[in-house]
């Protein structure tokens, strides 16, 4: 079982989320709480993956929350994925509809 | 995880021990004083605390294997309850064994300070126990789950001290366990926690009837205390702790066993609910002889989020789909049926599969509350020429068996459905020729982990697809299946299974 560390940082409406390690069933409802409580006010969602090793389709379901809040005030940008996670991203075809930097 | 289970599984053996074991040297000391002549002459004021102890001892260890079979953390608490107590009996049996004598001074202040820090542990387990099956809440309670924990490590280290420094005790030289004028330092832990967890329970939203044997915990023993005295050693005091384990038993324990059968048994109907919603009768046309066709779904719980389906859409097209919803359980179980029927009645209308898609994600963005989202793969296949029109909601790649071989068909798909309003699905083509074969599953499959955290993949798939690529899609399915099963060893089964096969005979 992998763990998930999550560092945010805020720069006016510009907020950064890191993630480190798995995005999985047992780690994704700790992103699921700053996705749902922290991103009032945000115009600009940056998630650095450059450390996500992981993703699955629990993981997949808090991202899309976030990319359903960031439609709405503003815009969400998805960096550094790692060959794994960009396979998932591609299998289920959220390549198309992610901004991926 | 595995090393995490062994510890688990080690754990219930452990406590399974420790109860017997605490039994048995209760029991066994019975006959060493009885023999023992010194002993017996010593101990003769408190035989009557030790034949306590060899009772509750036994009570004890029969409670615990009473409630062995049950899951969930409350239990696990009840359980370590009576661990505490029955190894605080046996403790107490050999402090009195071994109190007066002096040269056994330093084997009796040992086995004064592990009946206190077991009284600790139990006083703790008691409140955990209260929290798991009365469900505390409030700011007291979130004072509690602070302090507690703080205050036991405390009281911890104040009775430890006692190896170096009379501070709340000693063993006097004639061997006789003495309180110091500090002992009261040993009860604020005791009290503090007995105090809130009082209150939390009082305050909680539960039966009368759960409440008062919960307060038995405290009560009796209080009660024991006023009228017989609090002297360390006291036998009574235990049977009272056990008495009111006992009413606990019967009343909080009973009444979530059968709140909990009674889900047990919704959980059991929901699967079969789930399970009749599947086709399940192969050969499914047996009339028709272009194709044949086998399907399987193994939930990784009671319910699952996976499914499949196929059906008729007209004489010449036969229509196939494999879905997956993210999550499981009973919520994704629920959105499984709602999709199934959306993409099917769809699919009735006789468009093409990007269409179906289409239509069918924006029927479930409309009334997708839970953000929850299924990929899916759907196909019609015209039987006359073999042409597969299909489409991909973002779910796993086909796998095809042409010119003998099994493999990977990199399709071009969209996001899950459910996923994103007003998207645009692609329609693409599989030519089936004789004896071609499909192969569809869901993530299950390529997922399926083993005790060392490896994926299965899809190579691997593909390897066991081609292992007898020849033979039915019944057969193939069995041939995945085992290498899936022999791989994964005794790692628990993590996702839901889910395979369809589909054999073009060709038109006769």
């Amino acid at each position: 079982m992998g763990a998930l560390n999550i560092n945010s940082s805020k720069a006016g409406a510009e907020m950064t989320i890191t993630l480190q390690g798995r995005l999985d069933t047992n780690t994704s409802p700790q992103l699921q709480e700053i996705v749902e409580n922290s991103l009032d006010g945000i115009e600009k969602l940056i998630l650095d993956f450059t450390e996500l090793a992981y993703i699955s389709s629990a993981g997949l379901r808090v991202l899309l929350t976030a990319l359903q809040i960031m439609e709405e005030q503003g815009s969400m940008v998805v960096r550094n994925v790692k060959q794994e996670v960009m396979d998932v991203f591609e299998i289920t075809g959220f390549i198309d509809d992610l901004v991926i930097e | 995880m595995n090393k995490f289970k062994k510890i688990k599984k080690n754990r219930t053996v452990f406590g399974r021990i420790f109860v017997v074991a605490a039994a048995l040297i209760t029991y066994i000391m019975v006959f060493v004083v009885y023999y023992d002549k010194q002993a017996y002459e010593r101990m003769i004021n408190v035989l009557f605390d030790c034949g306590v102890d060899v009772m509750c001892a036994m009570i004890a260890a029969a409670l615990y294997f009473g409630c062995m079979k049950q899951e969930g953390d409350w239990a696990k608490s009840f359980r370590m309850l009576n661990v505490c107590v029955s190894a605080g009996l046996a403790v107490n049996f050999l402090f009195w064994y071994t109190s007066g004598v002096p040269e056994l001074r330093t084997f009796n202040l040992i086995l004064v300070m592990i009946s206190k820090l077991l009284d600790l542990g139990m006083i703790y387990h008691f409140y955990r126990y209260m929290e798991r099956t009365l469900g505390f809440e409030g700011k007291l309670f979130n004072i509690a789950e602070k302090l507690i924990p703080i205050l036991l490590i405390l009281e911890n280290l104040v009775i430890l001290s006692n190896i170096f420094y009379p501070v709340t005790f000693q063993i006097d030289n004639a061997g006789i366990y003495k309180a110091t004028s500090l002992s009261t330092l040993e009860d604020i832990y005791l009290i503090i926690t007995s105090v809130i967890t009082a209150i939390l329970i009082i305050r909680s939203e539960n039966p009368v009837s759960q409440k008062v044997a919960g307060m038995a915990f405290i009560c009796l023993p209080l009660l024991n205390y006023v009228t017989v005295g609090g002297e360390f050693g006291n036998g009574s005091q235990y049977g009272m702790i056990l008495v009111s384990l006992i009413i606990m038993y019967s009343i909080i324990f009973s009444a979530k066993s059968s709140k909990l059968a009674a889900t047990e048994s919704e959980l059991n109907m929901a699967t079969q609910i789930q399970a009749s919603m599947l086709p399940s009768i192969f050969p499914a046309f047996p009339q028709r002889e272009e194709f044949d066709l086998y399907a399987s779904m193994d939930p990784a719980k009671e319910v699952g989020g996976d499914f499949y389906d196929f059906f008729m859409i007209d004489d010449d097209h036969l229509g196939i789909v494999i879905a997956d919803v993210s999550g499981k359980g009973v919520p994704a179980a629920l959105f499984m049926m709602i999709s199934k029927t959306i993409v099917q009645n769809f699919a009735m209308l006789g468009i093409s599969a990007a269409e179906v898609l289409t239509r069918a994600n924006n029927a479930i963005c409309a009334q997708n509350k839970m953000k929850m989202f299924v990929t899916t793969w759907i196909g019609i296949l015209q039987l006359s020429t073999g042409k597969m029109n299909c489409a991909s909601a973002g779910h796993e790649y086909p796998a095809i068996y042409h010119d003998g071989r099994f493999e990977l068909y990199k399709d071009k798909r969209k996001i899950a459905l459910g996923a994103m309003k007003n998207r645009q699905y692609i329609d693409y083509e599989i030519q089936l020729f004789k004896d071609d074969k499909l192969f569809v599953y869901t993530d299950g499959v390529p997922e399926a982990t083993n005790a060392n955290d490896e994926l299965f993949g899809n190579d691997r798939m593909i390897e066991a697809l081609n292992i007898k690529p020849e033979v039915t899609p019944k057969e193939i399915l069995a041939t995945v299946r085992a290498s899936v099963d022999e791989f994964v060893g005794n790692a628990v089964q993590f996702d839901d299974l889910t395979m369809v096969c589909l054999e073009y005979r060709g038109c006769s």
